[in-house]
C-alpha cells in the first residue's frame, strides 16, 4: 500500500512492526512500530507514559516525512 | 605481458641472525627490520613480534598486510611507485613470500572522526574467528610502530605504508639463489584463439586518508576506471591502504586476488583473460557514480570483451557504484557474474543487500558478514589491552559480527564462504 | 536399509492433521466441521504410513474444517491442539494442503502451535504459492508439493523423508539440499570453492546458454521513487490510513478478515482519540486483545490531535481509511490504495500516516 500511495506522489511514513519486511517490499520511509498487533501501543506502560510513548513515535513519523530519502529507509523512535 | 612468479613457502618465521630464508623457515634480523623501518624519521620506534597460524593471539589495530615481492633481475621493482619509478610492472621474475605477510600495527597520532576514524584491525589466528579473519592462514610479522613527528594522520599512514614495503621487499630479497617451491607463470597475451574474452572488474574503494588504494604509488580518488594487464597486479601495482576492518582489501589479496586467480587458471583453456579493469568505488554522488561505470563498459568494450567478472571492495556506498558498473556493463551487451557479500542482520533474516540493479541476475555469495562470533579467552593480544573503541578487555571472550574481523569481505570470497537459505 | 542386530520396540509416533475434505467428512459445505481425532491413519496419511514403514507410525489422525482454523477463534486451534497431544507424538505432520488457501493456513496455524506450545516439532505440506507460505514460512518447515492433489505421491514421499527426522531432533541442513521452503534465514556455510570461482561458473554458464542459479535471489519488488518530502508538517494536511481492519464495533460494512475486497473510511472527526469499545479488528492475523483495550494503539488519533494542538501538524483529515492486509492479494491491495490515493487527492491531503500491522 505503502508504494502505491508513494508512486501517487503522496509521502508516507509507514509504521510497522516489521520494518525489514517493509525494506523488503520497497515502503522508502519506514518507521519502526513496536508490535505486530500494536504498533502503537506499548501495554506494558502505565497510560501517561504510553500515550507519552505513542507521541514521540508519531513525532518519528513526522520525522520520516520531512526528511529527503533515497530509498527504504527506517527511522527509529526514541527508547521508551 | 610473460611473468614468472617464484614461490618460497614459509612454513615458520623467528626472529634471529643473519637473516635467512631457508627451507621454509625465515630467519628475521630484527635490528635489520629496525634500521629499515626508521630510516623514515616520521616513525619514532619499531618493535617486532610474530604470529603464526592456529596460536592463541589476537591482534589490534592491524592496517595493511603486504606478501613480500621483490623482482631479484632489476631493474624494475615489485610495488611500483613506492619502491621503484612508477614503471610497468608485471613481466621478468619474482620471488614472493608465499603464506607470509607484512603486517603494521600502530595507532595514529592525532584525534580523528567520522570515516577517517581509525578502525580495530582485530586480526583472530584461532578458533571460531580464525575462519574470518585475514592473516589467520599466514605467518605474520607484525611492525608494532610509533609515531614519529608526522605532519598528520595521513603523513604517518604514508611513512608507515613505505616502511613496511621496504621490509617486505627485504625479506622477499633473502631468497636470492633459493630453490622456489614452485614457479606459475602467468602470460595473457597473444591471440584468444576463439576462446570467450572475459575481463575482470576490479572495484577498489577510494575514500580519503585511511580508506584508500594506490595504484603505482598514487591514491585513485581522482582516478577514471583504467585496464591493467593481471600481471601488473601480481607484481604489486595496486596496493591497500583501506583501514575500514573487515571490508577492506589487503595488499596481499591485491596481489593474490580469487578472482585474478580464478580466471589466470582457466585462461587459454576455456576463456581468455582480456584484462583487469581496475575502477574507484565510493563516488560522491550518483553522476560520478554512473560516468565511473559507463567508462567500465566502454573499456570493456574496447577490449572486446564477451563476458565481465565483476568484484568489488567494503560495502554500503560502494555498492551502489557496483551496481551501477553491473547495469552499465549488461546494458552494452556484456553479461556479467559479480562476487556481493552479504547483510542480512544477526540472524540472517534482513535483506541480504543494500541495493541492487534488476540485471545482477549472476550472483555468487560470499557470505553474510553480520553474523556474530564469539571469540574466545586468548593467551595474547599484540597492538593493545582493550579494543579502541569499546574499551573491552581484548583477551575477550568477544561478542562481535564477522564484519570487525580483519578484511572478512576479502577473505569470505577466497575460502569459499557462502550464505544459503534455511 | 542395514540389517540391525536389534530393532526398535518403541517406534516415532506421528500425529497427521487434514482438513474435512481429506478426512473424509465433506467439501466447502463442511467447512464449519468441529475438530476431531481418531488413532491411526486417515485418508493420504494411509499412503504416508506405507512409505514410513518401519521408521514411524501415525499414531493418530486430527482434522477440523478449514473455515473453522484459517481465521476461527483460538479455542478452535487450542481443541486441535489438545488432540494433537493427546497421541503423545514425537512429530507432527499437517497436509499436503497443496493450493488450498484455507487448508494451508490451517496447516501453518496447527503447525506453528504445535511446536510453539507443546514444543514438538512440526511439518507442513503445501505449494509455494499458497499464501500461508508468506505469512508462515519463518516459523513452520514446509516442504513444497503441487498446486492440485495430482502432486499427492511427490508430497507424501516429501514429507516421510523429513518428519522422522524431525522426530529424532535432527537439525536440518539448508533448504534447497534438503528439500524444503526457505524459511527466510540467511546462514554462512562453505562451498569448495572461492566465491570468484564460483561467479565465473556463473558467468561462463551464461555465456555458454546453460542454465544457471544466482547464490542470491533478487528482491521481487519494484522500487519506486520516495516523493520528496514535506517542507513544514506544521502546515500539513495528514491522512491516517491503516490496513490494520480497525472498523467501527459491530463492522457495519462487513469488511473482511481475510482477502479484503474494499477499503472504507470512518469520521474522526470531533474525536479526540478512539474509545474502546467503539471499535473492533476485521484482521484474522493478529491478536487484537491490545488493540480492543484502546484502538489508539492501532491509529494514534490521541497522539495525533495532540499534536495538532501543539501545532506540529497542520491539520487532520476528518476520516480515516481502513482496509485489511490479512493474506491480501498484492494486485487487489494495490488497487485498494490507488482509489485511496484517488481520494486523498480530491480531500486535499499532502500525506500519509501509513499504519501497517
Amino acid at each position: 500500500m505503502a508504494k502505491e500511495l508513494e508512486r501517487a506522489g503522496f509521502p508516507t511514513a509507514t509504521v510497522t512492526s516489521l520494518a525489514a519486511v517493509a525494506v523488503k517490499v520497497g515502503a522508502n520511509r519506514i518507521v519502526r512500530g513496536n508490535r505486530f498487533s500494536h504498533p502503537f501501543g506499548r501495554p506494558e506502560l502505565p497510560p501517561a507514559e504510553e500515550r507519552a510513548w505513542r507521541v514521540e513515535l508519531v513525532r518519528t513519523a513526522l520525522r520520516a516525512l520531512r526528511t529527503p530519502v533515497e530509498g527504504p529507509t527506517v527511522f527509529e523512535p526514541p527508547a521508551p | 605481458m610473460h611473468l614468472e612468479l617464484a614461490a618460497f613457502l614459509v612454513r615458520r618465521a623467528r626472529l634471529g641472525a643473519p637473516a635467512a630464508y631457508d627451507e621454509g623457515v625465515l630467519t628475521i634480523d630484527a635490528d635489520v627490520v629496525r634500521s629499515l623501518v626508521l630510516r623514515d624519521p616520521r616513525i619514532a620506534e619499531a618493535r617486532l613480534e610474530l604470529a603464526h597460524p592456529g596460536e592463541s593471539v589476537r591482534v589490534l589495530r592491524a592496517l595493511d598486510a603486504i606478501e613480500p615481492l621483490h623482482k631479484p633481475d632489476g631493474p624494475a621493482r615489485a610495488f611500483p611507485g613506492f619502491l621503484g619509478p612508477p614503471h610497468t610492472v608485471g613481466h621478468g621474475r619474482t620471488h614472493r613470500l608465499d603464506g607470509f605477510t607484512v603486517v603494521q600495527v600502530t595507532e595514529f597520532p592525532f584525534p580523528a572522526s567520522g570515516v577517517q576514524a581509525f578502525e580495530e584491525g582485530l586480526i583472530e589466528m584461532s578458533g571460531p574467528g580464525a575462519a574470518y579473519s585475514g592473516c589467520a592462514d599466514r605467518v605474520n610479522l607484525l611492525l608494532l610502530l610509533t609515531p614519529g613527528p608526522a605532519a598528520s594522520n595521513a603523513d604517518y599512514d604514508d611513512a608507515l605504508r613505505r616502511a613496511a614495503l621496504r621490509v617486505a621487499d627485504h625479506l622477499a630479497a633473502l631468497t636470492v639463489g633459493r630453490a622456489p617451491e614452485h614457479v606459475e607463470v602467468f602470460d595473457h597475451g597473444g591471440d584468444d584463439g576463439g576462446r570467450r574474452r572475459i575481463v575482470w572488474v576490479h572495484q577498489v574503494r577510494a575514500q580519503g586518508p585511511m580508506v584508500q588504494s594506490f595504484l603505482y604509488g598514487h591514491e585513485i580518488s581522482g582516478m577514471l576506471p583504467t585496464v591493467l594487464d593481471p600481471n601488473e597486479l601480481l607484481d604489486g601495482a595496486l596496493v591497500g591502504g583501506n583501514y575500514k576492518t573487515g571490508s577492506k582489501t589487503p595488499t596481499y589479496v591485491h596481489t593474490r586476488h580469487p578472482s585474478l586467480l580464478a580466471l589466470a587458471a582457466r585462461h587459454g583453456r576455456d576463456l581468455h583473460f582480456a584484462g583487469v579493469i581496475v575502477a574507484r568505488g565510493h563516488h560522491e554522488n550518483e553522476f560520478m557514480k554512473e560516468r565511473s561505470a559507463h567508462f567500465v563498459a566502454k573499456l570493456a568494450t574496447l577490449l572486446r570483451a564477451d563476458g565481465a567478472l565483476c568484484t568489488y571492495e567494503a560495502t554500503g556506498n560502494t555498492h551502489i557504484d557496483f551496481m551501477l558498473t553491473v547495469q552499465a556493463l549488461e546494458r552494452a551487451g556484456i553479461p556479467t557474474a559479480s562476487v556481493v557479500h552479504e547483510y542480512g542482520g544477526p540472524l540472517g533474516e534482513d535483506p541480504p543487500l543494500v541495493d541492487v540493479v534488476p540485471e545482477a541476475i549472476a550472483l555468487a555469495s560470499s557470505g553474510g558478514i553480520d553474523r556474530r562470533l564469539t571469540l574466545p579467552l586468548v593467551e595474547r593480544v599484540i597492538g593493545g589491552d582493550r579494543l579502541a573503541h569499546r574499551g573491552e578487555p581484548a583477551r575477550g571472550p568477544l561478542d562481535l559480527p564477522i564484519q570487525e574481523l580483519y578484511a572478512a569481505t576479502a577473505v569470505m570470497n577466497a575460502r569459499g564462504a557462502l550464505a544459503v537459505d534455511y | 536399509m542395514p540389517a540391525a542386530p536389534w530393532r526398535l520396540i518403541i517406534e516415532m509416533r506421528i500425529v497427521h492433521y487434514l482438513n474435512q475434505f481429506f478426512a473424509g467428512i465433506g467439501g466447502e459445505d463442511r467447512a464449519e466441521t468441529p475438530p476431531d481425532a481418531r488413532a491411526g491413519a486417515v485418508g493420504p496419511g494411509l499412503a504416508l504410513q506405507q512409505l514410513l514403514a518401519g521408521e514411524a507410525e501415525i499414531a493418530g489422525t486430527v482434522w477440523c474444517g478449514d473455515g473453522l482454523v484459517a481465521d476461527g477463534p483460538d479455542d478452535v486451534l487450542n481443541a486441535i491442539i489438545n488432540a494433537v497431544e493427546s497421541f503423545a507424538p514425537d512429530v507432527v505432520v499437517a497436509g499436503p494442503a497443496f493450493g488450498a488457501g484455507r487448508y494451508g493456513l490451517a496447516c501453518a496455524r496447527v503447525c506453528a502451535a504445535v511446536t510453539r506450545r507443546l514444543g514438538i516439532p512440526a511439518l507442513a505440506a503445501m505449494a509455494p504459492d499458497n499464501a500461508a507460505v508468506e505469512l508462515h514460512r519463518h516459523e513452520v518447515l514446509i516442504v513444497p508439493t503441487a498446486a492440485t492433489a495430482i502432486g499427492m505421491k511427490d508430497a507424501l514421499a516429501a514429507m516421510a523423508r523429513l518428519a522422522p527426522r524431525l522426530g529424532r531432533g535432527e537439525a536440518l541442513g539448508p533448504a534447497a539440499v534438503e528439500g524444503y521452503l526457505p524459511r527466510g534465514r540467511r546462514m554462512n556455510a562453505r562451498a569448495a570453492a572461492p566465491a570468484s570461482e564460483r561467479a565465473l561458473q556463473l558467468l561462463l554458464a551464461r555465456l555458454d546458454g546453460r542454465p544457471f542459479a544466482s547464490e542470491v535471489e533478487l528482491p521481487r519488488y519494484e522500487r519506486i521513487p520516495p516523493p520528496p518530502p514535506v517542507t513544514d508538517p506544521a502546515r500539513m494536511r495528514l491522512a491516517l490510513v491503516t490496513e490494520c481492519g480497525l472498523v467501527p464495533r459491530g463492522n457495519p460494512d462487513r469488511l473482511e478478515w481475510v482477502r479484503a475486497s474494499k477499503w472504507l473510511t470512518y469520521p474522526i472527526d470531533g474525536k479526540q482519540t478512539l474509545a474502546p469499545g467503539d471499535y473492533e479488528v476485521a484482521h484474522g492475523g493478529y491478536d487484537a486483545a491490545f488493540a480492543a483495550e484502546d484502538p489508539d494503539r492501532l491509529v494514534p488519533l490521541d497522539a495525533v490531535r495532540e499534536l495538532v494542538r501543539r501545532g506540529e501538524i497542520g491539520d487532520v483529515l476528518d476520516a480515516y481509511y481502513v482496509t485489511c492486509g490479512n493474506h491480501g492479494i498484492l494486485g487487489q491491495m494495490a488497487t485498494h490504495a490507488r482509489e485511496i490515493a484517488a481520494d486523498l487527492r480530491r480531500q486535499h491531503v499532502d500525506s500519509v500516516l501509513l499504519v501497517a500491522t
